[in-house]
């Protein structure tokens, strides 16, 4: 009778609910779809560098990127100097840091001048001493121009 | 009666897995943008200087636009005028009077619709927020194009009056 009963025994497993898993997943990818960005570049700034926000509404393009926050000056994500204002304009790491991006984007012409561009992103809070010490550096090195990057709001 | 079978997820869950990491990776949650600058003698319609020489000094106490124009000699008597910050000493960016600024600058425009360069001449200790709103101002207002080419001067404006 025992074994009876054991051989009758249904083996039961439990079945999983992934209703709300689906929900979740659906209002994810919903918003994700939403902020899916296929710009060339896609800048992502850090807790120590806030962006001001701006009307302006030009969509950067791939240039060298120059980031000035209170953590110092970085090009290229690569941090080469300290961000403050100092009795000199140039700031020499910088400058060697841009020219030898200059050399790279031009091979073989070391001495050629290289009428680059340069993106700069700076802190709200940064003050105009140390961007201007970046600018003039980055005119220095052959990028004259530049284009300041900012988050689009207002 | 039979029981409609249960639907199967697990595909579709197992494709949503792969997209939202695919996703994330290209996700921009704060939209980018840029100013770009120009060098001096760039941006104007006419090759021939038409003598504006608009300039914006971003002061610790505000704003002092010089240029020869109707709009800033009416209210001036002179070439320069001065508009002060709300809040006196000029707090935090939201002090600069950015809206009289436009207004002025679409006046200026009134009479100069070629000229499109304005020079910005920060002092040193204005920041950047300030620096951008103030290209904002001089940029458009109300949809109109003012002065978008702006030249932003690295020499110091401390003989400037």
């Amino acid at each position: 009778m025992s074994r009876r009963r054991r051989a009758r025994r249904v083996v039961e497993t439990a079945s999983l609910s992934i209703t709300s898993m689906m929900d979740m997943m659906t209002i994810i990818l919903i918003f994700l779809l939403r902020s899916f960005s296929t710009d060339e570049i896609a800048i992502t700034p850090s807790a120590e560098l806030r962006l001001p926000v701006s009307t302006a509404t030009t969509r950067p393009t791939v240039h060298v990127l120059v980031a000035v926050s209170s953590a110092g000056i970085a090009v290229d994500g690569l941090r080469v100097a300290d961000a403050q204002p100092g009795a000199e304009l140039g700031i020499p790491e910088l400058i060697d840091a841009l020219k030898d991006k200059a050399r790279r984007a031009v091979p073989g012409e070391a001495d050629a001048p290289v009428e680059g561009l340069l993106l700069v992103e700076c802190d709200r809070a940064t003050r105009f001493e140390v961007l201007r010490r970046v600018l003039y550096s980055a005119g220095e090195a052959g990028f004259p121009r530049y284009k300041l990057v900012v988050a689009h709001g207002r | 009666m039979g029981l409609a079978p249960d639907l199967d997820l697990v595909p579709i869950l197992n494709l949503v897995s792969l997209i939202i990491p695919f996703l994330l990776l290209g996700a921009q949650f704060v939209t980018i943008a840029v100013i770009p600058s120009v060098l001096a003698g760039e941006g104007d319609d006419s090759d021939a200087p038409t003598g504006l020489g608009l300039t914006i000094t971003i002061a610790p106490e505000g704003y002092v636009v010089r240029g020869d124009a109707d709009a800033i000699r009416r209210e001036s008597l002179g070439d320069t005028l001065r508009i002060p910050c709300s809040t006196a000493g000029c707090p935090d960016a939201g002090a600069y009077d950015t809206a009289a600024l436009s207004e002025l600058l679409s006046r200026v425009k009134v009479q100069y619709p070629k000229d499109s360069t304005v020079v910005v001449v920060p002092y040193p200790e204005v920041t950047f927020e300030v620096l951008t709103a103030t290209l904002d101002a001089a940029r458009d207002r109300a949809g109109d194009v003012l002065f978008p080419d702006a030249v932003i001067a690295t020499s110091s404006p401390g003989d400037t009056p």
